[in-house]
């Protein structure tokens, strides 16, 4: 079980910026979480706090609590034996997540060198099953192979293989989809599903990603958690501004986006609702900052769902 | 690995044509020349005068040098000249060039062996050590100081140390290899209390140009994503920093190093000529000065030979190291 409560991540450099602002979420044990929301909203760096490791200079406040324990709270080695045993981390398969200089089936084995104290030959036997189990293909010759042979599809899955190397239970995924075509996604959605012990929390842009491998989703703007429940549900009835005009801007709903696209600077420095500025909804109340009202088994911060 | 060799042949194939094509440019160069080669070979005054007060000593020059056949015959016998490694006698001292070349690549690898292997080890690990943990003390020490070192000139630093090291404090001779007389122990002393100095110079001037090629390699690399796909697996530090980071530093740091093999003999002209150093940037130094041609000739053609040698090498070892070069792939980074 991993639980994040009120959750802080703030760069001091020269000023000040506030990245991931009180954000809570709790992921059960095999449950998948998708986050959703665009560039610059936190998310990526919400992941990274979690795996504790921000750059140096990030103030992080708030509860990770992982199996009951606080990661906060945990000495660098003591984290360092957690990440990639029992959390890991998969980057996205179309950037350069995977080192260019060392062969796809060293790196995958590579956790269990470390985590499980595996010798190497055994590490790599483990390790092309593991490709086999996530449809690399030719795994024997493939483990071999460097990187810049692999297409992007191949190295998400070799990614997503090399987070389960060690057998972590958590995982967290960051734009799994990014840059491959349908037929790819499809295969990661695949790669996910069957991961249904595991617990995933995974960063997108795809919503429609996210509605195939998850259950529950949480909506992030500028730096906030705006909107959090089942999956199913939010993405039907969405109850937030935001999540509401994110999803008629899906192409299938008509690409009908009405605010104004970008989150500008000044939204971060603000004390009201980050959306004020965007939102047809918006009035007096939203000068202040929203808590997260529980409605209908979601959170909801926008204040029309004051109770 | 086959892949490797099929890369490695290409590429020395590619090599033995640049020589080759040095060696002939070389000889192109000579006689498209405006005017007579003679007037090159002798000078341009002292061929006005010979032309006019002694016509057969001219007519000598020109039959010794063959200058009198055609074109094709001269060039067959410049290439079978250089295949047999007679390069003629130099003017400067009427010995065989090669004899003096030797000699003088003796005195020279002397200083350069030692530049390119200690500059090279120093200022990789102090690179690596700065850029592992950019910001810290020991970068904020290291950076300032060596780039200050780094702009300097090394002539300007040469005179300085010798202003303050040899003529003040006397501590060391201001010129020369070796004091006249000495022999056995006191000879080999002799000559590395008088290599301190250059030599000091020329180490520290390579270990600022590598630290600062390593250092930036190394903090560059560690900020890419596949270290933090590393970090997120739990790979303790060293491991971390051996595997996913300096093999990746390797490349372009190799690169460069090995391309410092192809200047052991002619790149410390300048501090060979201040500190008295009669090596081989020295000897091209006063070849060039006194159209000295035979010696200036081979000196320039093993100065040629030497870089297409060591870019042929770091490209081997390149490719050894990064399978993105071996299979020739496009790729973006």
């Amino acid at each position: 079980m991993l639980e994040i409560r009120d959750l802080s991540v703030a760069f001091i450099d020269g000023h000040s910026v506030q990245a991931v602002e009180h954000v809570s979420l709790l992921a059960e044990d095999g449950e998948h979480v998708a986050i959703v929301g665009e560039t610059g909203s936190g998310k990526s760096i919400l992941l990274l706090a979690i795996l504790g490791l921000l750059q140096e200079g990030a103030r992080v406040t708030g509860e990770i609590l992982f199996e009951g324990q606080d990661l906060l709270k945990l000495s660098k080695k003591a984290w360092n034996k957690v990440r990639g045993s029992r959390i890991s981390y998969v980057p996205q398969g179309n950037g350069n997540g995977l080192n260019p200089l060392l062969k796809i089936g060293f790196q995958i084995s590579e956790p269990m060198m470390i985590h499980k104290n595996l010798p190497r030959g055994q590490a790599w036997k483990k390790g092309i099953e593991l490709m086999k189990r996530f449809y690399i293909g030719n795994e024997e010759q493939a483990a071999r192979q460097y990187p810049h042979t692999f297409s992007g599809g191949m190295k998400q899955r070799a990614l997503i293989a090399m987070g389960i190397a060690a057998d972590a239970g958590t995982l967290l995924a960051d734009e799994p989809t990014k840059g491959l075509d349908e037929e790819r996604i499809q295969e990661v959605v695949k790669c996910f599903q069957d991961l249904d012990d595991r617990t995933i929390l995974c960063v997108t842009h795809d919503i429609g990603f996210a509605r195939e491998i998850s259950r529950k989703l949480c909506v992030m703007y500028a730096s906030y958690l705006v909107e959090y429940g089942p999956t199913a549900e939010v993405l039907a009835r969405p109850f937030h501004p935001y999540t509401r005009d994110i999803l008629s801007a899906l192409p299938e709903n008509g690409l009908k986006f009405t605010a104004g696209f970008s989150i500008s600077h000044e939204d971060y420095g603000e004390t009201g609702c980050k959306y004020a500025r965007r939102c047809r909804d918006c009035f007096e109340k939203c000068q202040e900052m929203p808590p997260a009202f529980e409605t209908a088994g979601r959170k909801v911060r926008c204040w029309k769902y004051a109770p | 690995m086959s892949m490797l060799c099929r890369h490695i042949l290409r590429r020395t194939a590619i090599a033995v044509l640049t020589v080759y094509l040095i060696i002939t440019i070389s000889f192109i160069l000579v006689h498209v020349m405006p005017g007579d080669p003679v007037i090159h070979l002798v000078g341009q005054e002292e061929y006005y005068y010979l032309l006019d007060n002694d016509p057969v000593y001219l007519e000598r020059q020109i039959e010794r040098y063959g200058l009198n056949e055609s074109l094709p015959v001269q060039y067959i016998k410049y290439l079978k000249s250089i295949a047999t490694l007679d390069f003629g006698t130099a003017y400067a001292n009427q010995k065989p060039v090669t004899e003096n070349v030797l000699k003088a690549s003796g005195w020279t690898l002397m200083l350069s062996v030692p530049t390119w292997l200690l500059g090279g080890l120093m200022g990789a690990v102090l690179g690596v050590l700065a850029g592992w943990k950019p910001g810290k003390r020991f970068d904020k020490i290291m950076t300032p100081f060596f780039l200050v070192i780094n702009t300097i000139p090394a002539n300007c630093l040469s005179l300085i140390f010798l202003m303050f090291f040899s003529y003040r404090l006397k501590l060391f001779p201001i010129n020369g290899m070796v004091s006249a007389g000495t022999e056995g122990i006191g000879r080999l002393f002799s000559i590395l209390t008088h290599m301190c100095l250059p030599l000091f110079i020329l180490i520290l001037f390579r270990t600022a140009g590598d630290f600062m090629l390593m250092k930036s390699a190394v903090s560059q690399i560690r900020e890419e994503e596949y270290v933090l796909t590393a970090r997120s697996k739990g790979i303790p530090g060293k491991h971390l920093l051996f595997i996913h980071v300096m093999k990746n530093a390797m490349v372009p740091y190799l690169t460069s190093f090995l391309m410092q093999m192809g200047s052991l003999l002619s790149g410390s002209m300048i501090v060979e000529v201040i500190f008295g150093w009669k090596g081989m940037g020295m000897l091209m130094y006063n070849a060039v000065q006194n159209r000295d041609f035979p010696t200036a000739q081979l000196c320039f053609l093993i100065s040629a030979v030497c870089v297409v040698a060591s870019s042929l090498l770091s490209d081997i070892v390149n490719a050894a190291i990064d399978p993105r070069i071996r299979t020739g792939d496009v790729y973006e980074t």
